[in-house]
């Protein structure tokens, strides 16, 4: 492999990471702070794609706007989600865990009805590919990169430095004693619900306009995003960065060094390597 | 109030007694009486591929329509209406395998298959048995079909298609000597594969890359890194379909890859793939399949058009003659047989030497390839992305096997 080709790897590999970040990090936060895995956020992620494909193509609608239109939209169908489905089974994560595989058929139906199922796409208004040093990457993709980074930041430091967020640290810590301290649990589990669905309506949008949007692209993001808490840590930020940088890396680089067949063997391998010697993930605590 | 109870129980047996059986030898009655074919249709109505086949769900109460408009099917003088009977494959094996003993169950001797060939391969013993003539109606799976499996057929092979696309591509691109293959990992495209080498080796085209990729990839840029990395003058996407089309075309695109891209069968509705390209990405495109919006289709499907477009509402889109496509010739079929036995049916077919498809005129084929004459050989069709401003070229072309 030449060098330009293997540089030319280690890009997608970052921007692979970007993106899988932005995909884990609203999952993570649900998970840290209500307990349990939804695994319905790719339907999530696939919602926020829609509203904006709805938003831009129905009523043209600018990009920009169209993403904080629904990020709002799928932000608040999180907080009915939490008060309507997952809050009367707080403590029983199996039920949670069952409604939310039946939230995955139905969201997936609901928009197979309305949408139908060929897939369909929309344009970022930003175009064009950068060139340096050889290596070519599409400035949408770095657009994402930047986006999920900036979110990243913007949501360590609403944790660090905000009530709710040391609230929300509280809780996914130890949810008695927080209770306890006077931390309103229900609140704060409706603000992360806001939060994580939101972030997963961000990243459908941005992601879908990467490739293409259908009922059922949520797969990829829930298999991507469960992978990446995995392997660096339940419910940590910082864990959602190292796991999303080390898979991003893997997929990007592997499969121009071997095959894509071995590149996603490596992926997953890694994260039952992880689970045998560090169950708590890379950056997680027990 | 017990006795009320009683008479409600009382009254419920009754119309269990009298009813059901008026009810039932009603549907019979009208069956006969109105003189009705039936034919399944397998397809996935629930489950994971539900969502890309929606519209060949949709599209079987149009086609009935248009299949009736038509004038059905006559045997002996007498007319027989068409009834199309959806059955859900539930997108796999298993729920092909309930479906087709259900079809047999219903005693239905015709059957579309399932476009997904484990589903298609899992229900074949249960339809030879039950003598049910099953036709796929597209598809690149050879290992579908033989001479051990006499009541199978194929509306249209897309193995045929290949000779014709690599003209097409020596013709249209004469500068073009060196191939990148992107093909996905799909265990019943093995043959398909070998024989898109060999055609494009007959043309002393070089195979430059060739390398599956997984179904399901969204991210095309590790593969098509490495691709790119060997200079391809064209790039080869096998039988993708649209999500993963779109993606290649896109990110070669992104990655400086201009040259033709094509795909020896169809990846779907190539208005469909136009429309989902950028501008500057949509040029030097084309597949194996046809545009059906084309002026030059042929009059059947621009009748069928106006028949699905006013009952559903919908934009007209290859996936809608999916069912009509392998219908048709099973009726041609049936008509010439002039019976609804089955072996008589097959045995007419085969040897049909001229059949109407719904792209033209077609003969029987398929010894060479699956040692049997069971596939409908169609003209090719290829359609042409030429750019986005000027929108697709199509044109028919001679199949081969």
């Amino acid at each position: 492999m030449s060098g330009a080709a293997l540089s030319q790897s280690i890009l997608n590999g970052l921007a692979l990471s970007g993106i899988y970040i932005l995909i884990a990090l609203g999952l993570t936060l649900v998970m840290s702070i209500m307990g349990i895995v939804q695994v319905a956020h790719g339907e999530i992620y696939m919602l926020g794609a829609y509203a904006v494909y709805y938003l831009i193509v129905g009523l043209g609608i600018g990009f920009v706007p169209a993403i904080v239109i629904s990020t709002l939209l799928v932000g608040c169908f999180g907080v009915l989600l939490e008060r309507s489905c997952f809050r009367p089974f707080r403590g029983r994560p199996d039920r949670a865990f069952t409604i939310s595989i039946a939230l995955i058929l139905i969201l997936q139906n609901v928009v197979l009805s309305i949408a139908g199922g060929n897939p369909r796409t929309y344009s970022s208004p930003v175009t064009g590919v950068l060139h340096l040093l050889g290596v070519a990457i599409a400035w949408k993709r770095l657009m994402i990169v930047l986006v999920g980074l900036s979110l990243l930041v913007a949501l360590f430091l609403f944790i660090k430095m905000t009530k709710t967020g040391q609230a929300m640290l509280a809780i996914s810590q130890e949810r008695d004693g927080a209770a306890l301290q006077g931390i309103n649990i229900d609140r704060i589990s409706a603000v992360a619900m806001f939060l994580g669905c939101g972030l997963a309506a961000i990243g459908g949008a941005l992601i879908g306009s990467l490739f293409s949007i259908s009922p059922t692209m949520g797969g990829f993001a829930l298999m991507k995003g469960i992978a990446v808490i995995i392997l660096g840590g339940l419910g940590s930020i910082g864990g959602a960065v190292l796991g999303g940088l080390i898979l991003g890396l893997i997929d990007g680089i592997l499969p121009a060094l071997t095959t894509t067949h071995i590149a996603g063997l490596v992926g997953f391998a890694s994260i039952i390597i992880i689970l045998l010697f560090r169950p708590q993930g890379i950056w997680g605590h027990e | 109030m017990k006795r009320f109870g009683l008479n409600l129980r009382v009254i419920s047996l009754f119309l269990t007694i009298v009813l059901v059986p008026m009810i039932s030898s009603y549907g019979q009655a009208e069956t006969t009486g109105s003189k009705t074919l039936k034919i399944g249709v397998m397809s996935s109505v629930t489950g994971v591929m539900s969502a890309g086949y929606k519209d060949i769900s949709q599209s079987v109460k149009p086609t009935e329509k248009f299949l009736n408009q038509k004038g059905g099917v006559t045997i002996g003088g007498q007319k027989y209406r068409i009834e199309l009977v959806l059955f859900d494959d539930q997108s796999s094996p298993p729920g092909a395998v309930a479906s087709a003993n259900k079809l047999v169950q219903e005693k239905i001797k015709f059957v579309l298959a399932p476009m997904f060939m484990p589903s298609n391969l899992a229900i074949a013993p249960i339809t030879e048995q039950a003598k049910t003539i099953r036709v796929q109606s597209t598809t690149s799976g050879v290992e579908q079909y033989g001479p051990q499996l006499r009541y199978s057929f194929a509306a249209s092979f897309t193995i045929c298609t290949i000779p014709a696309i690599y003209d097409y591509l020596t013709k249209t691109y004469p500068g073009v000597k060196k191939i990148g293959r992107l093909v996905p990992d799909d265990p019943g495209a093995k043959r398909f594969s070998e024989y898109d080498v060999q055609e494009a080796q007959k043309k002393k085209l070089e195979i430059v890359f060739d390398e599956p990729y997984r179904i399901g990839t969204e991210d095309f840029y590790p593969i098509l890194t490495k691709a790119l990395e060997k200079k391809p003058d064209a790039l080869d996407m096998g039988f993708a379909i649209l999500p993963w089309a779109k993606g290649i075309i896109s990110q070669a695109r992104e990655l400086g890859f201009d040259g033709p891209i094509y795909a020896p069968a169809f990846v779907g509705d190539i208005n469909l793939l136009n429309g989902m390209l950028e501008p500057t990405h949509a040029h030097d495109i084309f597949q194996g399949g046809p545009d059906v919006l084309s002026p030059k289709m042929t009059p059947i499907v621009k009748e069928f058009r106006k028949v699905v477009e006013k009952e559903l509402g919908a934009r007209f889109n290859m996936d809608h003659t999916i069912v009509l496509e392998g219908v048709w010739p099973l009726l041609k079929a049936i008509e010439k047989a002039q019976s609804f036995d089955t072996d008589k049916v097959v045995d007419t077919w085969e040897k049909m030497e001229s059949i109407e498809s719904i792209y033209g005129k077609a003969r029987m084929g398929g010894q060479k390839i699956i040692g049997i004459n069971h596939m409908v050989m169609r003209p090719a069709l290829i359609s042409r992305i030429v750019d986005k401003n000027k929108g697709v070229q199509f044109n028919y072309y001679e199949s081969k096997d």
